[in-house]
């Protein structure tokens, strides 16, 4: 286990505490922001009040694509490597895959309600843009791929794969601005120099804007990666159950040891597929040795 | 309502409610841990009577 999720003597689930004191030290700092972004910092000179709506836009996409991606793109290939394959690295690569599915939708949200009244238009097919709800897309086909019933293994392969196409992607939108024409701006708060572009209270709400964002991601990812333990701990916990069941029901049919022996091998197997990973694949692996020719599955003085 | 208090709203509103579900999902997950521990327990315990005594039951 790892510091994000202990197990307890009892099998439960400990909550760390370090993970409390990031929640809320992200909600206090997002309460600052908008305090800061709706009520103390001037309007802009160009764009008015409008100009309040960025300081929440640029760091949810930082989130979406940089910390969610970054972190996708990791695990994923710590999975990959042989040497560090873990289901640590699969789960936390879910994990943010799902938490910046949302970030990227809330992406495209902020910026489309920012760019009615700034461009005229809800929506426009501009690289940065295109590129963004692409990332999006490609969050939800990883998460659909992840409910595609396997093997534990597989999946994690599988997946693995898929976060490196959404990886390939950020790129693509972080340089859409320099490599094509687009109604998007280039850099918001630095340009390719590395000059600011925003000071005084400005910056500050921006920064803190940035750092807020940051602490509520991991705050969520945290969040999402012990509800993935859970999910394997109570399949583990499933399959055993089941596995017990059905010994005590090959126990009782005396000579029919046969037919439920083959019922067994397809439980195991769909139980196993049906959002299982890490731990669980050690469940899978006895449950497919409680298959017909496994010898303990003959139920004691009924074998044919 | 402008455009800056719907864009706060709808963002941070959409952000908080996945948060809730998030938690709820939790909750969820871990009762359900509780009570498949709670379910797994007597199975075993009615298991080790059965290795305790191997002709009782047939």
């Amino acid at each position: 286990m790892n510091s994000i999720s202990r197990m307890n003597s009892d099998g439960s689930v400990s909550r760390p505490r370090w993970l409390t004191v990031v929640g809320i030290l992200g909600i206090v700092s997002m309460g600052f922001t908008v305090w800061l972004g709706l009520w103390i910092t001037p309007p802009d000179q160009v764009q008015g009040n409008l100009a309040r709506l960025l300081y929440i836009h640029p760091p949810i996409a930082t989130v979406a694509l940089y910390w969610a991606g970054g972190v996708a793109l990791a695990g994923s290939l710590f999975y990959l490597w042989p040497r560090t394959r873990s289901f640590f690295w699969d789960r936390l690569a879910a994990s943010a895959v799902e938490v910046g599915a949302v970030f990227s939708a809330l992406t495209c949200i902020t910026g489309s309600i920012w760019g009615r009244p700034a461009w005229g238009v809800w929506w426009a097919w501009d690289a940065r843009l295109t590129s963004t709800a692409l990332l999006f897309l490609l969050e939800l086909g990883y998460l659909a791929l992840r409910r595609v019933p396997a093997d534990p293994a597989i999946r994690a392969r599988r997946c693995a794969v898929a976060a490196l196409l959404i990886a390939l992607d950020v790129p693509i939108v972080h340089f859409s601005v320099d490599w094509w024409q687009t109604l998007h701006q280039t850099g918001t708060v630095l340009d390719p120099g590395f000059h600011l572009h925003v000071h005084g209270s400005m910056a500050w709400t921006f920064l803190l804007g940035f750092i807020a964002f940051s602490l509520v991601f991991v705050w969520l990812l945290g969040v999402r990666y012990r509800i993935e333990v859970l999910q394997d701990q109570v399949g583990d916990q499933e399959m055993e159950i089941s596995l017990t069941e059905r010994w005590n029901e090959g126990g009782d049919a005396g000579a029919g040891g046969s037919g439920s022996a083959g019922g067994d091998g397809t439980a195991a197997t769909g139980t196993a597929g049906t959002g299982t990973a890490g731990t669980a694949g050690t469940a899978a692996t006895e449950l497919v040795g409680v298959g017909p020719s496994a010898p303990h599955d003959v139920p004691e003085g009924g074998a044919p | 309502m402008s455009y800056v208090d719907a864009g706060y709203s709808i963002g941070l509103g959409i952000l908080f409610l996945y948060a809730v579900a998030l938690v709820l999902r939790r909750r969820r997950w871990e009762r359900a841990l509780r009570i498949a521990q709670r379910d797994e327990h007597p199975e075993h315990a009615e298991h080790a009577e059965e290795q305790a005594a191997p002709g009782a039951r047939s």
